[in-house]
This record gives C-alpha cells, structure tokens and sequence, in this order.
C-alpha cells in the first residue's frame, strides 16, 4: 500500500499535474488529427521530456497516449474520419448515430466508455504489478534473455499484414542496434569510418524520423483530400437507460481490451475491433449495429482505452512494449535511466504506481475536457495540411537536433524517414524495426551475460523452467498464427457440407 | 495453382491471378540479399579478438547470427504475395499506386533544408522550412505564410531556447544572436 500512496503523492504536485493535463490536451487534439497518431506524437515529445525529471515525464508521455487513443473517437464520430487507427471501429455507429442528430449523444458515450475501460484496466494492474514482482525475484540473465526473446518473436503479429515483413523489419532494428563498440571487447562494429557511429545509433532521432518523417511523405500524397467542416453539437452525458444498455457492453469490453493490452505487440485497434464484434455478437438489437447503435460506440471505446492501461503492464513490468507507443515510452524509461522490466517493479515501485496514478488521472481529465470541449477539439482538422505537416517536420528537426545537440542525428531522423516512407509502402512496419532497435541491444547483452554465467554452454538455458517457458511462448509467437491458420483450413476440410451452404 | 487461387473471396473480377514469384518482391529481396552480403563481408574486416579477451563469445557472433536470420526470412520474401492473396490479404494495396512526384519534392525539400542547416542557422532552417514546405504543397495565402514562417518559429525558440536550454546552431545570424 505504501508504494501506491508514495506514487501518488509524487504525481499530486501541481507542476506534475499541469504536466499530465497539457498531456491531455496534446494528446486529444493529436488524437483528434487523421493521419497524426498518438505513436508520432510520443515520439516528438519524448526530446521534450528529457529536461524533465523521469516521472512527470513518462507521466506526460503516458497521459498522452491515453487520452490520444481517445481524441480519435471524436472526429470519427463527427466527420466519420477516426483520427487514430483505434477509432475506425467507432465510426462504425458512431458517425450514423451522429448523422441522426444524436452526435452529443454519441460522443458522451464514447467518452464515458473509455473511461470506464482505461480504469479497469489500471485496476487490473494494481492488483497484477506485486505478483509480477514477485515472479521478477527469480528472474536472472537467461531469463531475461528468453523474455526478450519472446518480446521480439512477437514483433510477427505487432501490426501490418504480413508477420514476415515485421520479422524483417525487427531483424533489422536488432542489426542496427550493433552498431558501435562492442561492450564485451571494444571492437568497433559497422561504424564504416563514420566518428558518430561508434557511440551507436540513438533510437530518438530514429523513431521521430520513421513515425513523423514516414508519415509526411506519406501525406505528401493526399493533399487533392478534402477536409470536412464540423457542426456544432452539445455534447451530453449518457442517460440512465443508455448507461443500463451498455453496461454489459463496457464490462466485457473492459475486460477484453485489458487482456488483448496485455498481450505483448497487440495493440488497441485490435482490442477494438473485438470489442466491437462481441459487442455486436451479445447484443439483442443486432440489427441496429451499422446504423447508430450505441453499444457499437461503447463496446470498441471501451476496449481500445482499455487496451492502453493493459499494455503498461508488459512494457513497464516485462521490458516488452504492447505497442508502437508503448515502445516508445520504454525508450524514453532507457533514455532517462530506467532498465524497464521485474526489477522496475520491484525496486521502484512508487515510480511504476506514479506513472498508473497519471494515467488515472489521465482519464479523468479527458473526460472532463471532451465533453465540453469536444466540439473545439474536433475543429482542429481545419488545420491545413499545408501548415501542419511543416510544423511536424520543424518540431522532428529541432527534437532531433536537441537530443544530442547535433545536426548528425537531424540527419539520421530525415533518413530514418525517408526509409521508413519506403518500409511502409512495401508493408515493413516501423513499430517493429524501432522495438527491434530498443530489445536487439538487450538480447546480446543478456545472451553475452548468460553465455559467460553457463561456460558457454548454451544447453544450461534449458535448465530453468522460466526460460522454457518463456522459449514454449517464442515458438509460439512465431509460428502460432501460422499453426491456427492450418487448423482452420482442416477445420474446414471436416465440415465440408457448411462450407457448400455457406457458399 | 490458379483453380485454386480463383477460390479468394476477395479478389476482383478481372484482376490477374497472382504470380507464384511477385516480381517487387523479388526485386526487394535481391537488395536485402545484397544489403546482408555486404555486411557480412563487413563483419570479416573487424579487428579478430583472441577467445579468452572476448569470453569465447566473438563481436561477429551476434551480428552473423542475425544476418543469417534475415537472410532465411527473406528467401521466403518473393512467395509471400501468394500465399497472402489465397488468405484474402493484399500486400499490394499500399503500393499499387505510383508514388506522387510531390512526394519526391518534398523528400527533396527536406534535404534541402537539412543540407543547409548548418550554415543558415537553427532558426533561419525553420523559417525556410515553415516557407518552402507550405508553398510546395500549395499554400499561396500570403498572410498567413507570413505569419506562420514569423510565429512559429518563435514559438518553438522559445520553448527550446529559453524554456529547455537548447543550443540552438547561430549560423548566419551569428553576427545578431553571438
């Protein structure tokens, strides 16, 4: 109990709490931004942050990425344009309902059923973190080498279409981690004769460069889209026989975007759209869904706010990101001197129960702004892209600039970009090549430690249930999606009188 | 095989039934296969460390190790279209079209401005960029070019110069800022 009244008095400072509430806004007004996503936005404030101390600023961080995953519900529901990919699942009946003349209506929904999932969530942690520490007491170099291990073989089903492409990506994020010296024997590795090299490549100019720079250039080629104008709306809060129809929706949304966020790299759109679907599976007015029902809104809301509470868990108590975003927030614990993982937990757990207390506060707090303020948030995508995305290139130059105050890195981000433009035309994510790039440098140097702890006999790993465990998870993780594709071809061979119905 | 792949739900009418071998595909393998052969051959000029200095455990062990994993994952590369389009995914969506020539300026202008950083100073590169970006995507309202090539730059000085403690490169304005 002590730890949790200890990180909440560090966040209750005013100056921590101004902090969390400009999270908030940014984080509503990036979320409520189509193409400009919370991931991107993280990663421009992380140079920000590094003036700050660590807790206001991963509290910031994490503020942000709450209440952006929220900010996209209210142009989705508005102008049918979800701001951030978590959000296409609330247009769904979000922007009907709102076609209807209910757009309040919808968006008090919305806002009430992130919240309530972005709380259970955080409660489910509370109670998940101390057990978590505990299992961390045992953990020692093999088994974070296996955990690791996991963390990358789940960068197959991270994001994008293709599992392959992400490991590609991944291996290379591993592969650039190695460049400098070598810790175990001071060689220098691919420095090419460049000085700058030989202290590594840093991640910040890196994941400002693919997440902002990419998406520039990708945006470079939509400039003929038409921005939409926003009517006004008065925006109110669920009524009592709303909240009697949706509060089934939001507890089993609640729970299953926890669970989903926990999961090591499935991320909130995923949680949404299953919490769409079972939403519409459990619900008695099937028929509505598609034309404004609002367990449509609540189910996706819940579930995707709900995921991003869950996916704290493996990225602050596993040293594994739940996501693009998450990936980043541990890069910014490693920037400012934290090794994210069990010992987080256990050696400074008032940090971890700060960072909780801010997101719920977080979540507090973009209810109480949405509500009044969606109307004005949603405006914001009367920005034109022409102002926009060169005041995004100016913010990722200077925060490359300012990381290490070197024109080398503004470099390094503006080819990160340019790469990571042509990765993700060609289905290469930069979410796995950035937790690649952060987990690549922690496997050799587990792999390095474990090695030297068993004489180089690498047959000793398997002498920890932990580490089997955790190799089980890894051969899972790369080949379980292709498995289950399998058994669902042969599920259907046996049934095949169904499939000639279904036909 | 296009018995079979006529099976997809989610292929059109009239598209072409895909290559067992896709030809971009092939084309990206080919450069990574040759991207990892030169770093292999680079990992053969690294100064060679005796065992008992590098605890039986090589500087090339780790990067080889991944190399050799690329190289496995990529060899599957150029047959992914395939077996995907028989799944109901299209990995050809994001680059069926051409890439816009804009997006080729602007990669340009981007350059540009970073190319001339140095020399122009922090504050001149975001006045440029703030002015040369907009124009290039369109913008011919004066006044608010203007304004924001002004402001904004101010705006994001006086964050990181006097609210961070950023250095900020003087460049041209070296004279006037010192």
């Amino acid at each position: 109990m002590e730890p949790i009244l200890h990180g909440i008095a560090l966040i209750l400072d005013p100056y921590h709490f101004f902090l969390i509430f400009a999270g908030v806004v940014m984080g509503v007004l990036v979320g409520a931004l189509p193409g400009l996503s919370s991931t991107m936005a993280v990663a421009l404030l992380l140079p920000f942050t590094l003036q700050l101390p660590p807790i206001p600023a991963i509290a910031m961080m994490a503020a942000l990425y709450c209440a952006g995953t929220f900010g996209g519900s209210i142009t989705a529901i508005l102008i049918n344009t979800p701001g951030a990919p978590p959000a296409v699942a609330t247009a769904l009946d979000g922007f009907p309902l709102a076609q209807k003349g209910e757009a309040g209506r919808a968006l008090g929904i919305a806002a009430v059923s992130s919240v309530s999932g972005g709380m259970f969530s955080l409660l489910v942690f509370i109670v998940a973190a101390p057990l978590l520490a505990k299992v961390a007491l045992s953990f020692q170099p093999p088994e974070y080498f296996a955990l690791t291990l996991f963390g990358l073989s789940m960068l197959a089903s991270i994001s994008g279409k293709s599992s392959l492409r992400n490991l590609i990506a991944g291996a290379f994020g591993v592969l650039v981690s190695t460049i400098g010296i070598h810790l175990t024997t001071g060689v220098e590795r691919f420095v090419f004769g460049i000085s700058e090299f030989v202290e590594g490549i840093h991640f910040v100019p890196v994941l400002i460069g693919l997440f902002a720079m990419g998406e520039m250039l990708n945006q470079s080629q939509k400039l003929d889209a038409a921005v939409e104008r926003v009517s006004a709306v008065a925006i109110k809060l669920p009524s009592w026989a709303d909240f009697k129809l949706i509060r089934w929706t939001v507890a089993r949304s609640a729970v299953i975007g926890t669970f989903i966020g926990i999961l090591p790299a499935e991320g909130s759109t995923v949680a949404a759209i299953i919490g769409y679907n079972e939403a519409k599976r459990w619900s008695k007015n099937k028929e509505e869904f598609g034309s404004g029902a609002i367990e449509g809104i609540a189910g996706p809301e819940t579930a995707n706010n709900a995921a991003t509470g869950g996916a704290m868990v493996p990225t602050l108590a596993l040293g594994i990101p739940g996501s693009g975003t998450t990936a980043i927030i541990l890069a910014a614990l490693m920037v400012h001197g934290f090794r994210p993982g069990p010992y987080l937990v256990q050696n400074t757990p008032h940090f971890v129960y700060a960072i909780f207390t801010a997101m719920f506060i977080a979540n507090v707090l973009f209810l109480v702004l949405g509500l009044p303020g969606a109307k004005l948030f949603a405006r914001i995508t009367l920005i034109p892209r022409q102002i926009l995305w060169p005041a995004v290139f100016v913010f990722s130059m200077i925060g490359a600039y300012s990381f290490g105050q070197s024109v080398f890195d503004v470099w390094v981000m503006l080819i990160a970009g340019i790469l990571g433009f042509i990765m993700l035309r060609h289905g290469f994510g930069p979410a796995p090549f950035v937790m690649g790039l952060i987990l690549g440098r922690l496997v050799e140097e587990f792999w390095s430690q474990s090695m030297i702890l068993f004489d180089n006999n690498w047959l000793r790993f398997f002498e920890s249930w932990i580490v089997d465990l955790f190799l089980v998870f890894t051969l899972m993780g790369l080949f379980g999606p292709f498995l289950f594709r399998q058994l669902n071809v042969l599920m259907n061979k046996i049934k095949p009188e169904g499939r000639v119905l279904e036909d | 095989m296009s018995d079979q792949s006529s099976e997809t739900p989610e292929r059109k009418e009239g598209q072409r039934a895909p290559s067992f071998l896709h030809r971009t595909d092939l084309w990206i393998t080919l450069v990574l296969l040759a991207i990892c052969a030169g770093l292999w051959y680079e990992t053969t000029t690294w100064e060679t460390v005796p065992p008992a200095l590098s605890q039986n455990i090589p500087p090339t062990f780790f990067p080889r190790v991944i190399i050799g994993c690329i190289v496995v994952l990529t060899l599957l590369l150029p047959f992914e279209s395939y077996y995907a389009v028989k799944q109901g995914t299209d990995l050809d969506e994001d680059r069926s079209d051409r890439i816009e020539p804009m997006t080729f300026l602007t990669a340009l202008g981007l350059i540009l401005i970073v190319g001339l950083s140095e020399w122009l100073g922090t504050d001149l590169s975001m006045v440029l960029a703030c002015l040369l970006l907009p124009m290039l995507w369109g913008e011919r309202r004066w006044w608010l070019l203007g304004a924001f090539a002004i402001l904004f730059p101010i705006a994001v000085h006086a964050i990181f110069v006097w609210g961070l403690n950023v250095h900020f490169l003087p460049g041209l304005l070296e004279p006037i800022l010192g």
